[in-house]
């Protein structure tokens, strides 16, 4: 066990001194990593994915990123893949043995008026809720993401911020100030940590390179092959708060199953996840 | 001297059921009167949108509707010329829904309520057949708030409309002459305009005035000057006095058909001759008899009101002291409601300011939520949300808070030892939604938060539509499938060829074709034989090869389709598009169509 002392005496054995610190305040980081997995966590529908995730799941209240091909105006399947975890995070707990049941309402906030529903729709059952918001200006974006954040009815809010899909590429780079954006996303967290919501932020690859609040970034790429129905995509966990201490593989394979999306939570644990190619044995493991 | 605005909603039934349900804009609406044996008489009847080509022809709804069926026409007959005029098409897909007077006064009554915004005395009209469309507003005085009669007017209409709903104002001496010209808004010219009124002109045996009449845009406000409704208003035709349609034959009888020749009568021939009723309606529009406004009446929503004793400067007060007011204010609205067991749906917040030194007319907040609340804390921060973002005048003179809307507050029992009971968990977070909802809306406006619901339409940008959240939701579960019912997927390579158009009920399950919609749709197809995007290769009378959007290329490994859709003939300009899921070497799935017409090829969305 390794435990950093204030002194920044890393020791094999303990704390040698601990400089008027009480040693109760000093936590190791493994005592740290045990504890934060202690914590529930909601399945994702993807067991892949859960394998990525340093929790083993999405943990109520954090943030994670999506990060997609290009510069946003893809068809890399960042947005569908996001919403299809967001429905079954609107599923309840019920079905993952959850003791208390999940809030069943998605908020997606669309800033580009992209958004085109009848894509998700069919996923949809009449337990789960979709409510759609478009601002028109980044700080009524801003604005909307928090609020749907902070409520305790809401079970996930899908976004893309600073993403404006424009027809000719040259116009698309991010809009709004860095800053501005890096404290948002600060306030995102808080008000999710605060409520227990879960916001999925849909965002270019670009933005690999800005600080995150996210407790995973994981990065989307599609794979040739596949049918109609069913879309090959290769997942990366590609940074975040959390992904410092996955010793385990950083990649792995989904195929995401566009009929269901996520729906059906008798089937979906069977059906929808499992079906990556050899990688499904992921695990990850603290140092 | 007294002045009047009249407000007509054309069709009032009608488009109060449209409020409720806009996907019925779509459809005939046929509002229709079960008569004793059976029969049905259409009480009202309109088509908000009808197809484009319609337009195209220059067959605008509303000349179709005035040509061709009057209220009082038996259902069938209807039917007949509307299958004349828009195809049977219409017919099918035409909604007969029962006529209900009461739920439309009642509205009308909200409306008024509403209404007060524009003046204190607002009352509706006594209709002699029972179903009043118009609203009469006492506006002596008030003008001057709004910057003019003409101004009001025009703002009357405008807010109307900001509301979706159709209205045309009007503004004269008596209500009379007001609910005349609000009935033919055309017809009568901008005050201060060098033009006379076309109809008078029309009537002096000008004949060119009819073809500029056509040309120009409608009007849909209209103001008589002060004592000049006897001059400006002979032109129109005696059924603007409101007089039955015996009365009115009577006339036609002896050769008279405007206002004009009644008015040139002698008003002893008109007592022997006619029926008394023509008489007072003259009288009424003369002004000789004055025609009381009757207040909405029924149970009286709650309002309060504070004025201070001298004008407040805003930079003198607080916005916490403000709010403050505004609670107590709210605090005794709901006090009276929360005993009926009921909740604000709406309310109505008025800063009165400047009403001695300058007119200003007053800062009005609407605050409307999606279920009702009693909750006071909620309507504050609601009320908040929206005067944060508001500039307030220099003065401030009073502050009134009227309920205009309440409902019924579903209560729910709460358990002794907290929780545990899984629907009580959810009704909790249902309301805390509702509460989300209603603060997203207040800020983002009310048409920027909805809950998307499909419909049966073929064209993808039409499938869906976005309803209002917290309403049932009327086609939810029509094409989900059941628990248990698994959907075939559909895996089509071959030519998959079908029209559908406007589609109800069961024809509506094949609205969304499952993984076959991009999660990203621009607003309008992207041309790709421009700088946006190209198509480079394609096989002949098949799948794309390889195209470039923006600055990449994209090389198709795999094409699924063609997925053929076809507007037909009667929805206007004929759309023929065959949809391709193209699939790219790094696996980028994107949606584009040919056009059949001239065989262009457009992009219309990413499976982002």
């Amino acid at each position: 066990m390794v435990t950093i002392t204030p002194a920044g005496t890393i020791t094999k054995n303990g704390p040698v001194f601990t400089m008027g610190v009480p040693s109760a305040a000093l936590v190791s980081g493994g005592d740290l990593l045990l504890r934060e997995r202690a914590r529930p966590v909601v399945p994702s529908g993807f067991r892949p994915l859960d394998a990525l995730l340093p929790a083993g799941g999405i943990r109520p209240g954090s943030l994670v990123e999506w990060l997609a091909e290009g510069h946003g105006v893809s068809g890399g399947g960042a947005a569908t893949f996001a919403f299809a975890v967001a429905c079954r995070l609107a599923a309840g707990g019920g079905a993952s043995g959850g003791d208390q049941a999940r809030p069943r309402t998605i908020v997606v906030v669309d800033r580009s008026g992209w958004f085109h529903p009848p894509a998700v729709l069919p996923w949809l059952d009449d337990e789960r809720r979709l409510v759609v918001a478009r601002p028109s200006r980044d700080d009524d974006e801003i604005w909307a993401i928090d609020q749907a954040l902070r409520c305790t009815g809401v079970a996930a809010v899908l976004a893309w911020p600073r993403m404006k899909p424009r027809v000719s590429p040259s116009a698309s780079r991010p809009a709004g100030s860095f800053q501005q954006w890096s404290t948002a996303m600060r306030r995102w967290q808080l008000a999710a940590a605060g409520s227990g919501a879960i916001g999925l932020f849909v965002r270019p690859r670009a933005a690999i390179g800005e600080p995150s609040w996210a407790e995973a970034r994981i990065a989307v790429s599609s794979k040739p092959g596949g049918t109609l129905l069913e879309r090959r995509l290769r997942l990366t966990l590609a940074g975040g708060s959390w992904s410092a201490v996955t010793g385990g593989q950083r990649i792995a394979d989904v195929v995401l199953d566009l009929a269901r999306g996520s729906v059906g939570a008798s089937r979906s644990g069977s059906n929808m996840s499992g079906m990556s190619s050899g990688k499904a044995g992921v695990v990850c493991r603290a140092s | 001297m007294p002045r009047f605005m009249t407000i007509w909603l054309p069709r009032w039934p009608v488009q109060r059921r449209l409020l409720q349900k806009p996907e019925l804009r779509r459809v005939p609406v046929f509002v229709c009167r079960r008569e004793r044996r059976g029969s049905m008489t259409v009480v009202s009847w309109a088509w908000a949108e009808p197809p484009p080509a319609e337009r195209r022809k220059g067959m605008t709804s509303e000349r179709s509707v005035r040509a061709t069926i009057p209220p009082g026409m038996s259902l069938a007959e209807a039917m007949a010329v509307l299958a004349i005029a828009h195809g049977s098409r219409a017919c099918h897909v035409a909604e007969v829904q029962p006529d209900d007077p009461l739920a439309d006064h009642e509205s009308l009554e909200r409306l008024a309520r509403w209404c007060r915004r524009f003046s204190p005395v607002v009352g509706i009209e006594e209709a002699a057949d029972g179903s009043p469309e118009c609203l009469h507003l006492d506006v002596t005085g008030t003008a001057g708030f709004f910057g003019g009669e003409e101004s009001l007017a025009r703002t009357a209409v405008w807010t109307l409309a900001a509301r979706g709903l159709h209205g045309r104002a009007a503004i004269a001496d008596t209500p009379a002459a007001a609910w005349a010209a609000a009935h033919h808004t055309d017809s009568v010219a901008p005050p201060g305009g060098a033009a006379p009124p076309l109809v008078v002109r029309r009537a002096a045996g000008g004949a060119s005035s009819g073809v500029r009449l056509a040309s120009r845009r409608r009007r849909r406000w209209a103001v008589v000057p002060r004592g000049e409704a006897a001059t400006l208003l002979v032109g129109l035709s005696v059924a603007a006095l409101r007089i039955d349609a015996a009365t009115a034959a009577a006339l036609a009888e002896v050769g008279i058909d405007t206002i004009g020749g009644v008015l040139a009568l002698s008003a002893r021939s008109l007592a022997s001759r006619f029926p008394p009723l023509l008489s007072r309606r003259l009288a009424e529009f003369r002004g000789t008899v004055s025609e009381p406004i009757v207040a909405p009446g029924g149970e009286a929503l709650p309002q309060e009101s504070h004025s201070f004793d001298f004008p407040v400067r805003t930079a003198d007060i607080d916005e916490q002291q403000l709010i403050d007011l505004i609670e107590r204010l709210l605090g005794r609205c709901l006090a009276p409601l929360v005993a009926r067991g009921e909740g604000v749906l709406a309310v109505q917040l008025r800063l009165e300011h400047g009403a001695r030194a300058i007119a200003v007319a007053p800062t009005v907040i609407d605050v409307g939520l999606f279920r009702p609340t009693a909750s006071l804390p909620h309507l504050i921060e609601l009320v908040r949300l929206r005067l944060v973002r508001r500039r307030l005048p220099a003065e401030l003179d009073g502050v009134a808070v009227e309920v205009v809307a309440a409902g019924t507050v579903s209560c729910r029992q709460r358990l002794l030892f907290g929780g545990g009971v899984g629907g009580l968990e959810s009704a909790d977070a249902d309301a805390e939604v509702a509460m989300l909802l209603d603060r997203l809306a207040g800020r983002l406006g009310r048409a920027a938060v909805f809950e998307p619901q499909p419909v049966g339409d073929a064209q993808p940008e039409h499938a869906w539509i976005a309803m209002p959240p917290g309403i049932n939701r009327p086609t939810a579960g029509i094409n989900r499938p059941k628990p248990g019912e698994n959907r075939p997927a559909r895996l089509v390579r071959g030519r998959e060829s079908r029209s559908s158009d406007i589609v109800r009920g069961q024809a509506a399950s094949r609205a969304v074709p499952v993984g076959r919609r991009p999660i990203w749709m621009p607003p309008r197809p992207v041309p790709l034989d421009g700088p946006e995007g190209e198509m480079v290769a394609v096989a002949p009378d098949g799948p794309p090869a390889r195209f470039r959007f923006g600055d990449t290329l994209h090389h198709i490994v795999q094409a699924y389709g063609p997925e053929r859709i076809e507007t037909a003939w009667w929805r206007g300009p004929t759309m023929r598009r065959d949809y391709y899921v193209v699939e790219t070497e790094s696996g980028e799935r994107f949606w584009v169509f040919r056009r059949l017409q001239d065989g262009g090829w457009f992009l219309h969305g990413m499976f982002a």
